[in-house]
């Protein structure tokens, strides 16, 4: 196809997939406007989105919201570097002994049901509100995925290439570099993808239980004390945008550099873990 | 001729004239900033202090923590994370009966029932607390408002049971009488003001002259009996705050929604007018506050909650804030 | 005649089986660690206290001496209740917006996008809308429940469709099958697996986002609130015994019902979900 029909295909496919969510947007603006809605409860997006204006800081007040957004931002990567650097070495631990799985195994499905946000409340009586209660609690909350996928990509790498390596003289830290990460890295990074986002996904929860005076979540929560519906709002869409930049945009690239390049076939990686 | 409550009380008294002399000396602006780690919580006369800095004149710098929650804050004040904090009712009498030895009361916080208000919707037609009987009523159990309003209840001749009380977070309340999932409220300020400039409620009683039903200003004993004068600067630069507060409430208004504003929360500055035209943040401390915590205490003791009522009066330090009300009159001519 | 007693047979007491064995042991040993440090003062005994005096707490509450009487029972109740309203509505009408857009092209272009749009936000950011529209009341929560569910059931039956040769159409087509027959007799069976896929993973995301919810929404009952209440009077024992009650009652739903479930119909027909 010459390239402007290219262009043109590309451009109608976003706008019909944009469409019905426009509508929706259309509909509730709307609805708050012929007062179906009560404004005092479900603002109009023209509103919200004035209001989130003010609080960038484009028209006079101070950029309050970057500085929430920042310390938000801030807590979760904390979480999910710490949950990479203690998740990965015990998830290659963990895979290459089958009995120490086996045997550690009941006490991590013990943990699976349960919501990282649930430790909250202990980690409140020990450490009281604030920063370091918050990236515990998601530390908690990306961990497992981050154990969970590179167990299953340790596991998955056979015998053979380690024999390989192994006839050909080498060391336990040339399997481990040759062999062991190369093949489980796409189960790696699958696992990297879930820690971030089970890191942002908890920290939802754990900043409105647990912030003292910064993130988006104390923003949303002070908002919601003093019936501030816009700023609240703001922040739930904030929280919303950030979650779904972070799922799509930020571990596509990703996949694509790495996993997509190397491997023939798709990595099919599956919905919304 | 007094007991020997007075004798203590003239003791104090000197010592303390001599600490004034001392500190009025020192308290012309030469004097080291001394430091205090203070606990506030979320509510307009706390804004206002965090403000500005009340205790620049007293050569005092003042280092906040704002909680959300009284809870959160008392928890620290236990933990000696700050020094200074408030509260009253329920959880005064708990630390009362439980850690006698932690602290002494030194001034008023907050107090006066004008500051609770039972709401109910701009369009209803209800026209009294009669109206309301058989109705819902939102309310925050176990709160100081809650206790004023079952005494105000007391003083109709009626009884909570004349209600569907609803059990909700102060935050649901608004939005509650707005969406018709209760008929009425009972709210305290600024909240009261804030919906009621939102423009969905109105105030349908005042709870002024039910009671006093103070929160009273909390300061670590071990700290006190140590910096003595911290805190009796720390009560002067209250009692300035306060007094900018009595004099002005527009200014004041101002002031607090500026500071909530760096949060990123807009409130309007005329809804904390008023709701400072109900609050009295009077700092002194009065024997009928004091005499207040008594039934609290019985009630709470009969619930088995508490094994005696504590002597309220001996966590009283008077004497501090008489020094205090001394020291705003030498600095500030 | 003497009977030898070396030539009786001795007979091997039957051991249960290593699968068994393993979860007992492993976490006999964490929770026998845990009450041995608490008991001799290594740890905290108010921080973390031993596991027997969290079991008496729970028994305690479990009971008419609880305070409230048999209030961890109430709790427990009151969640499950959510949890089930919730999944039942994900489940209707999950299906059907699936089933919409999988096969019809008008479902495709509305709903997907929708969908597409709204998966990826975070659940629980919907609470404090939730909180303001229908306040502290169980709507909230199993709307809460309802989002984390459908989500995942509406994928795994696009996906179910999506999976489907075309084949099996035309062998419908070519007995004369209707539109509805075709529903009736190939679809459904055919998304069944998918879809009891999703629903095992939707229950597992809704147990968690309901806990998250009630501590979130604060007053209103049900495991989360007592969890996160009991951290308001420094309840340790509450805490940790709500945590374990959590962690076995979502252990429970999802191997235990769904398990079962899934034995009965999955794993009896042998069909394998590619995931």
């Amino acid at each position: 196809m010459p390239i402007g029909f290219q262009i043109l295909d590309r451009a109608l496919r976003v706008i019909r997939f944009l469409l019905p969510i426009l509508g929706l947007l259309l509909v509730w603006e709307l609805a708050v406007r012929t007062g179906l809605a009560q404004a005092g409860i479900l603002p109009a997006p023209s509103t919200i989105l004035a209001r989130a204006v003010e609080l960038l800081g484009l028209t006079g007040e101070r950029a309050v919201l970057f500085g929430h957004i920042l310390a938000s931002l801030r807590r979760a990567l904390i979480a999910f570097a710490l949950a990479v650097a203690v998740g990965v070495p015990l998830g290659f631990l963990l895979g290459l002994s089958e009995e120490a799985q086996l045997w550690v195994s009941p006490i991590l499905s013990l943990m699976l049901p349960l919501p990282a946000v649930a430790w909250t409340p202990i980690l409140l009586v020990l450490f009281g509100p604030g920063d370091l209660t918050i990236v515990i609690v998601c530390f908690l909350g990306a961990v497992f995925p981050v154990l969970y996928s590179t167990m299953q990509g340790v596991r998955a790498c056979g015998r053979q290439p380690v024999w390989v390596v192994r006839s050909m003289g080498g060391s336990g830290l040339d399997v481990l570099r040759r062999v062991l990460i190369p093949s489980s890295l796409p189960a790696l990074i699958t696992g990297f993808k879930l820690g971030m986002a089970h890191s942002w996904r908890t920290l939802v929860a754990a900043e409105m239980l647990a912030a003292l005076t910064s993130g988006l979540g104390y923003m949303i929560f002070a908002a919601r004390s003093y019936m501030d519906v816009s700023t609240m709002f703001v922040g739930v869409v904030c929280l919303a945008a950030i979650g779904m930049l972070i799922e799509h945009v930020l571990f596509g690239t990703l996949e694509h550099a790495t996993i997509h390049r190397w491997y023939a076939r798709d990595a099919q990686t599956g919905g919304r873990q | 001729m007094g007991n020997a409550k007075d004798g203590l009380r003239r003791i104090r008294r000197m010592l303390g004239g001599l600490m004034l002399a001392c500190l009025a000396a020192g308290g012309a602006g030469t004097a080291q900033a001394e430091t205090l780690e203070v606990g506030v919580q979320q509510v307009p006369p706390d804004e206002v202090y965090i403000a500005r800095d009340w205790g620049q004149p007293y050569g005092l710098e003042v280092k906040a923590t704002q909680f959300s929650s009284g809870g959160d804050m008392l928890k620290a004040f236990l933990a000696g994370r700050v020094a200074v904090a408030n509260g009253g009712s329920g959880r005064l009498v708990t630390l009362a009966a439980q850690q006698p030895e932690s602290f002494y009361i030194i001034g008023t916080q907050q107090s006066g029932g004008d500051r609770y208000s039972v709401v109910v919707r701009a369009d209803s037609d209800i026209g009294s607390i009669q109206d309301l009987k058989g109705r819902k009523l939102g309310v925050v159990t176990g709160t100081g408002t809650y206790g004023t309003f079952l005494v105000y209840l007391q003083q109709q001749g009626m009884s909570e049971t004349d209600f569907q009380i609803v059990n909700m977070k102060i935050d649901d309340l608004r939005a509650a009488v707005e969406q018709k999932l209760v008929d009425g409220a009972v709210m305290w300020e600024p909240f009261v003001a804030i919906a009621e400039e939102m423009g969905n409620v109105k105030r349908l009683v005042s709870l002024k002259g039910v009671n006093e039903s103070p929160n009273f200003l909390l300061a670590s004993r071990s700290f006190t009996d140590a910096n003595p004068e911290t805190i009796v600067k720390f009560l002067a630069s209250t009692i300035d705050a306060a007094r900018f507060i009595e004099a002005d409430p527009a200014e004041a208004g101002k002031l607090a929604a500026e500071q909530i504003a760096k949060g990123g929360i807009a409130v309007p500055a005329a809804a904390l007018e008023t709701a400072f035209t109900r609050i009295s943040v009077d700092r002194a401390v009065t024997d009928e506050m004091v005499a207040e915590l008594v039934p609290v205490a019985e009630a709470m003791k009969a619930a088995g909650k508490i094994p005696e009522v504590p002597d309220f009066g001996s966590f009283v330090r008077q004497d501090l804030y008489e020094q205090a009300v001394e020291l705003t009159r030498s600095a500030t001519h | 005649m003497t009977l030898d007693t070396a030539e009786i047979p001795r007979r091997r007491l039957p051991l249960p089986p290593m699968k068994l064995i393993r979860p007992v042991v492993s976490l006999g040993v964490l929770f026998g660690l845990w009450e041995i440090a608490a008991r001799t003062g290594a740890i905290s005994a108010f921080l973390f206290p031993p596991p027997s005096a969290i079991f008496a707490a729970l028994w305690i509450s479990a009971g008419p001496n609880g305070d409230p009487p048999y209030g961890i029972l109430l709790d427990i109740a009151l969640s499950l209740y959510r949890l089930l309203a919730g999944v039942g509505l994900a489940l209707v009408l999950g299906t059907i917006i699936g089933l919409a857009i999988g096969l019809t092209g008008w479902g495709r272009a509305v709903f997907k996008p929708i969908i597409s749009a709204l998966m990826p936000i975070p659940t629980l950011a919907w609470t404090p809308v939730l909180l303001l529209v229908f306040g502290i009341d169980n709507r909230t929560t199993i709307t809460v429940v309802f989002i984390a569910a459908s989500f995942e059931i509406i994928y795994n039956v696009v996906t179910g469709i999506e999976m489907m040769t075309r084949k099996v159409y035309w062998v419908a087509a070519s007995m004369g099958a209707s539109r509805l027959q075709t529903l009736r007799y190939v679809v459904l069976p055919g998304i069944l697996p998918y879809l009891i896929t999703g629903l095992k993973l939707g229950v597992g995301y809704a147990w968690r986002a309901l806990i998250a919810a009630e501590m979130l929404a604060a007053s209103s009952h049900g495991l989360g609130f007592m969890i996160y209440d009991a951290q308001e009077y420094m309840d340790m024992k509450s805490i940790y015994g709500g945590i374990l009650t959590i962690s076995v009652m979502g252990l429970l739903i999802e191997r235990g019902v769904i398990g079962a479930l899934e034995k009965r119909t999955i794993e009896k027909w042998g069909v394998n979900v590619e995931r």
